[in-house]
């Protein structure tokens, strides 16, 4: 047995990024009474953990990872752990229940993805398998996950570029109907008559690819263009 | 360990809490495994919380330091049930209910809809948490079983 820094060298060393304190500081405590790990860092954001890895970060062997930080996502972490040391495996445990948010993290470099509905046992076991080399992804899985990430990218893609062909009256008409205003409120408060109104909406609709006042709406709230209140 | 044991109450809970916290870069270690005498009667102690993970490992931080405890673990819910069948003196949870509010004397609003935030209520006295710590929670635990039985360093 060597030790390093007072770390057994022998032992998993693993860093844990999240940012609900008293529920990481019990994930290191499980960590730590099973037999051949080591918690070596502990982070609550992403600059927490970047200022770890800057410094003595490179004695880390698995990172378990939250996605959802106070300071961004974890995607870029997860990069950086991938591309500038590629030999710290990733483990995300997350909150998220979007199979897109797994994808994107199994794209940036993740070994591996939890729910955090998960139990505490299986946690353990995913370190353990991922640090005995094994996949906790079938190829097939992969696959289907980079598919989604190049779907969704896609999708987005389009979106952005219908977003850009609307005039910024052609956006004012949309924030007035995110307010639930209709033909004639929405004429009133840009000051046009209710046919310019609706000629802007024909436009919207044809711009966006969408067949509905209502389908204009969604679009525009998924896409960040109105505020709903 | 969801076994279902008749509430038992004592106005003196005669148990001692000696285990210490070690906070460290690898996080809360036991500074002793010495076991404490058990108890007969004990704090009984709800954790409902989600998600899963994160009950079930503060449960376990719970029964290593703490084992003079009764803790329980379920579903988020199962929470108003156990209020009534378990009688906890402590609840974990992730939304309280009028039933805790009412009926447990000490609880511990958990993260609720995943925010950072926490509220504790002992005895009707609230205490708002901006990031709560592990260390809290057993600080809570502690001064539920009253004075004397908490942490000793």
């Amino acid at each position: 047995m060597s030790v390093e820094n007072g770390v057994d060298s022998s032992k998993t060393r693993i860093l844990l990024v999240e940012d609900h304190a008293s529920f990481r500081q019990a994930l290191a405590f499980m960590f730590e009474r099973e037999e051949g790990f080591s918690v070596v860092g502990q982070a609550g954001s992403l600059a927490e953990a970047r200022q770890f890895l800057n410094g003595s970060g490179g004695e880390t062997d698995v990172a378990v990872c939250d996605l959802a930080l106070p300071d961004g996502d974890g995607f870029d972490l997860i990069e950086e752990l991938a591309v500038n040391d590629g030999k710290v495996i990733t483990l995300v445990l997350s909150a998220s229940l979007e199979p897109a948010r797994f994808a994107r993290a199994v794209e940036a470099g993740a070994s591996g993805v939890l729910h955090k509905a998960a139990a505490i046992g299986d946690i353990v076991e995913a370190v353990k398998r991922l640090r005995a080399g094994e996949a906790l992804l079938s190829p097939d899985e992969v696959i289907e996950m980079l598919r989604m990430v190049s779907r969704q990218r896609h999708e987005e893609l389009e979106a952005q570029k219908a977003i850009d062909r609307l005039t910024r009256r052609e956006r004012e008409v949309l924030q007035a109907l995110g307010e639930g205003l209709d033909s004639k409120d929405i004429a009133e408060k840009l000051h046009i008559t209710v046919e310019t109104e609706r000629t802007h909406m024909v436009n919207i609709l044809n711009k966006l690819d969408v067949h509905s006042r209502l389908q204009a709406l969604v679009f525009a709230a998924r896409n960040g263009l109105v505020e709903i209140r | 360990m969801l076994e279902f044991l008749p509430p038992q109450r004592s106005p003196a809970p005669s148990y001692g809490l000696r285990g210490t916290l070690q906070e460290g870069c690898a996080g809360i270690l036991p500074r002793s495994t010495e076991r404490e005498p058990v108890r007969e009667v004990q704090l009984r102690v709800l954790l409902a919380n989600e998600p899963r993970s994160y009950r079930e490992s503060i449960a376990a931080v719970f029964r290593q330091l703490r084992p003079g405890l009764h803790v329980k673990v379920v579903e988020p819910e199962a929470l108003e049930s156990n209020v009534v069948r378990f009688v906890p003196d402590v609840a974990i949870c992730s939304r309280v209910t009028g039933a805790v509010r009412e009926r447990v004397p000490v609880w511990v609003e958990l993260y609720p809809e995943y925010a950072a935030h926490s509220v504790a209520s002992e005895g009707g006295r609230r205490t708002e948490f901006a990031e709560i710590q592990l260390l809290d929670l057993i600080s809570i635990l502690d001064r539920a079983a009253g004075p004397n039985q908490g942490d000793p360093a």
